[in-house]
């Protein structure tokens, strides 16, 4: 009785966390159909403004600052109404402007406004826990039921905060003109606007009233476990995500349902399964992947929403005349697949070994080519085929993991094998780790197949947090957090390759492999078939494509990109751990790939050396100094203002022809 | 002789909402057939029906014998039934070209390996494919624009453009859900002679249509539906002089 009560009053309040946060996902995806990532970074917000205004002064960038020191209950309205404005704010600056553009930019801007609040966060407030500050509320003693449950009065308020704002906003949305508006704007935005519905108003209410739910949310989070950090919000906002479309994305008792039955799966899983707090995240998005198999639609949610949107996901073709046609014309023809121009690259990429001498510099061009590498690879997926997968590290990882555990655990420690003996073992993995994770890739693929656009995205990235926390939780078999260590380095007989110019060297061997594969595959009926499934899958359908094939192909490329990858990165690195293999890091790829330009083979490689000779020029900037997460905030903003300005990319005009020329 | 193309009590149920109700057609090989109706019909379903986008609920569909009914749209297109769309579904991101290329997908056999390596066969089979798609974007009147993105076509050649990536596909049977839909009657012509010119390469044409000169003039068969059931079939001209035909369709009394 006692852990069972207590597990219960627990799973309420987290509940009642969880739903409040959903709500915000709910709402604004009901009106613009967007999956705004950037509430995970909200509700943070709202802890960091809520604790700032308690305490009586705060460190901001370092300087302290007087703070008025309000008592919890009118700090918690004030933070909650600045926070909505920022949220009024982003939608005004990064979301209304790409109304008209491709599908995936908008995606894209959330997920860059989710790195840029959060990396301001850290710039703000610093790294380093906030403590939230004791108030009367939380020091009053707890009621005590059945003699061994006991309930918080603050357990009381969230639950009663919940309520309230749940059922007011259910009321609103029924009785009042704005919220009459907001549901016909939902239902269709153009008729809604023809009859004189001021859409923009109501797509900003939408926001300002979302955001407020997710900074109550952050703030009652921050105040149940007594702290606030600028990483807070991602856990619990993927959460949210997640009940949101457990109970049917656009449905706010759904978000109700989804909330309360996720927090009790987790807190059930953490109280009675072996080790289950361990896995209690991995159990939640098991979940989360079974609803969608079963019921793509959510508990609640209408049909319609896992449909086909309409319109082109990456945009149409650039062929108007831009600045610099020489360029333009080079482009062009790395994008028809000129031989000329890709032994040229390729042997300007294997110069550079032996004209830069600077091994520091090396290295970057090692990172440089592995995160290309990883972008091509996604690229296919996303770029080629339009299917948003926000998992893609985990093939990577996959492969790592792999050659990883055969060479250290298996044949060094378990059988002693000497790495001199087995050197080309190296060279067989990089198929086999490749092969291996394009198995997996099938495997986690089969079953998304009839998810479309934010659905997939979301389910991929269930898909990835299980295989993180599996990595850092299954000891035995990965080392967990430890990671695994001395991973030997690639050679040929008698000569490994410890300096970094040989394994640069052979990174761009593979890469030019990798990249001379993709480009034939797409310039090929495999490549027509990945369009034209991006473009308009019912029509790619009637032209006789089996679809399901072709995404389970596209899949797997990327995944034996990603598993070959992995191979070459645990080798050349000799250590790797879970941190390597971040659901950041693939948000990061993906920003790779877009601002070089989807759908491009040279786009992944222009946007990781954009990336990496920034990071290095950041580096000099003393401010930046001071506070490196400000790069993470530079790339969003770039991201944000590429998306507004030139969604197709830098590339753009290197769009592959898709046929074989000569 | 059977029909080509031989529907039997076709019936789709959209929950309780009666789209179609056992309608029976029959298309013979060679023919130009136009299917007529109000909005609201079942036109579109049917076609739908027949490409596997929807499920029949009842009935049977055979192609030349082969039964297709429930099978996946894919499947379906790789047995002779190819198609375009009431709204333009063209592959926007794709140049002239790629786009009519796509609708070869069933005749490329190259493998991955055969792909990447670029093998003779793979040569061969995406040069006679390149071959056919020029002669094609010809044939519906598109020459020299095959390197334009398909977006950048006229509206009228977006509707050329799905039927050159049709006929790719060398199907036996080719349905046209309203392609000349906001054409003028100069433009409407042209379709026309396309049509006929279609029909005259073997190929049977099922053409759903609104203007009943264009119907008259075109067709050899003619099917009415009318609130998802079979209301007259014949010749045209017949058929279109039938009282319950005027009077549903166009609103005269009986």
């Amino acid at each position: 009785m006692d852990i069972l009560g207590q597990l219960v009053v627990n799973a309420i309040m987290l509940g009642s966390i969880y739903a409040l946060c959903a709500v915000a996902f709910t709402l604004v995806y009901g009106v613009v159909q967007l999956v705004n990532f950037a509430f995970g970074e909200l509700f943070m917000l709202g802890a960091f403004f809520c604790v700032s205004l308690m305490l009586p002064e705060v460190r901001l960038f370092g300087q302290p600052v007087p703070m008025p020191g309000l008592p919890f209950l009118v700090a918690l309205p004030v933070a909650i109404a600045c926070v909505a404005l920022i949220g009024a704010a982003v939608e005004r600056i990064a979301y209304r402007p790409l109304r008209t553009a491709p599908r995936l930019a908008p995606l894209i801007a959330a997920i860059a406004v989710s790195v840029l609040l959060q990396s301001l966060a850290q710039s703000v407030w610093g790294a380093e826990e906030l403590r939230f500050p004791l108030f009367a509320l939380r020091q009053m003693p707890p009621i005590v039921l059945f003699d061994t449950v006991y309930v918080g009065v603050m357990q009381l308020f969230v639950l009663a905060a919940a309520i309230a704002s749940m059922v007011g906003l259910t009321l609103f949305v029924r009785h009042t003109r704005l919220g009459r508006a907001m549901r016909a704007t939902a239902e269709d935005l153009q008729a809604a606007e023809l009859v004189g519905i001021p859409t923009n108003r109501v797509i900003a209410m939408a926001f300002l009233i979302g955001t407020a739910f997710a900074a109550l949310a952050g703030i009652l989070y921050a105040q149940a476990y007594s702290f606030a950090h600028p990483t807070m919000g991602f856990m619990p906002g993927l959460k949210a995500l997640t009940a949101a479309v457990l109970g049917g994305i656009g449905s706010i008792p759904g978000a109700a349902i989804g909330g309360m039955l996720l927090a009790f799966v987790e807190t059930f899983a953490a109280g009675y399964l072996p080790n289950g707090a361990a896995y209690r995240d991995a159990i939640g998005f098991a979940v989360l992947i079974l609803v969608l198999v079963i019921r793509p639609q959510g508990i609640l949610g209408r049909r319609e929403l896992n449909e086909a949107p309409a319109g082109s996901l990456v945009g149409e073709r650039q062929d108007r005349p831009g600045r610099w046609p020489a360029l333009d014309r080079l482009l062009r023809r790395s994008g028809e697949g000129s031989l000329a121009l890709g032994v040229a690259l390729a042997c300007i990429a294997l110069a550079l070994a032996f004209i830069i001498t600077n091994d520091y510099w090396l290295r970057i061009l090692i990172f440089v080519v592995t995160y290309g590498l990883l972008a091509s690879g996604l690229n296919i997926v996303v770029g080629f085929t339009g299917l948003l997968d926000l998992g893609f590290v985990a093939f990577w990882a996959v492969g790592a993991y792999f050659t990883s555990i055969l060479f250290v655990l298996v044949l060094r420690q378990g059988f002693g094998v000497a790495f001199g003996d087995i050197w080309w073992l190296f060279y067989v993995n990089l198929l086999a780790g490749g092969a291996f994770a394009a198995l997996i890739a099938v495997l986690i693929g089969a079953p998304t197949l009839r998810l479309r656009g934010d659905y997939l995205a979301i389910m991929t990235l269930g898909f990835h947090e299980i295989i993180r926390i599996t990595a850092t939780n299954w000891v035995d078999l990965t080392r967990g957090p430890m990671g695994i260590r001395g991973i030997p380095v690639p050679s040929i007989p008698g000569k490994p390759f410890f300096e970094p110019k040989y394994l640069y060297l052979l990174g761009v061997c593979i890469a030019i492999v990798v990249v001379f594969a993709l480009g034939r595959l797409v310039r090929s009926h495999v490549g027509r078939a990945w369009v034209a499934i991006r473009e308009n899958e019912l029509a790619a359908e009637a032209m006789g494509i089996d679809t399901a094939h072709f995404k389970l192909l596209a899949y797997a490329t990327g995944g034996f990109v990603g598993g070959t990858v992995g191979v070459f990165f645990a080798h050349s690195q000799q250590y790797i751990s879970p941190l390597s293999f971040s659901l950041f890091e693939n948000i990061l790829i993906l920003m790779l790939i877009v601002m070089g330009g989807l759908g491009t083979l040279v786009g992944p490689f222009i946007g990781a050396l954009f990336w990496i000779v920034f990071l290095q020029v950041a580096q000099g900037v003393p401010f930046i100094q001071a506070h490196p997460e400000l790069r993470y905030a530079l790339l969003g903003v770039a991201l944000l203002v590429m998306m507004i300005v030139r969604p197709q990319g830098l590339a753009a005009r290197a769009r592959v022809s898709l046929r074989m020329h000569r | 002789m059977t029909p080509l193309l031989d529907v039997r009590g076709l019936t789709v149920d959209f929950g309780g909402l009666k789209a179609l109700r056992g309608v029976d057609l029959g298309v013979a090989q060679g023919a130009i057939h136009g299917l007529v109706g109000p909005n609201g019909a079942g036109k579109s379903t049917l076609v739908n029906a027949l490409t596997g986008v929807v499920r029949p609920t009842e009935g049977q569909i055979t192609l030349d014998g082969v039964a297709i009914a429930g099978l996946p749209t894919h499947r379906i297109a790789a047995a002779g039934i190819a198609r375009t769309f009431q709204n333009i579904r063209h592959f926007a991101g794709m140049t002239v070209l790629e786009n009519v290329l796509v609708g070869a997908h069933r005749h490329f056999r190259a493998g991955l390996g055969g792909i990447i390596g670029r093998s003779a066969a793979a040569r061969a089979e995406e040069a006679r494919e390149v071959g056919r798609a020029r002669e094609l974007l010809d044939f519906v009147g598109l020459p020299g624009v095959e390197d334009a993105a398909a977006s950048a076509l006229a509206y009228g050649h977006q509707r050329r453009l799905e039927i050159a990536r049709a006929l790719m596909l060398s199907p036996r049977l080719l349905l046209l859900d309203e392609p000349m839909a906001g054409m003028n009657t100069a433009e409407k012509d042209d379709l026309s002679a396309v049509i006929r010119a279609t029909r005259a390469r073997g190929i049977t044409v099922l053409v759903i249509e609104h203007d009943m000169q264009v119907i008259r003039a075109l067709c050899d068969r003619l099917t009415v539906l009318h609130h998802g059931e079979l209301l007259a079939e014949g010749r045209p001209a017949e058929v279109l002089a039938d009282r319950a035909v005027q009077a549903a369709y166009l609103g005269r009394a009986a």
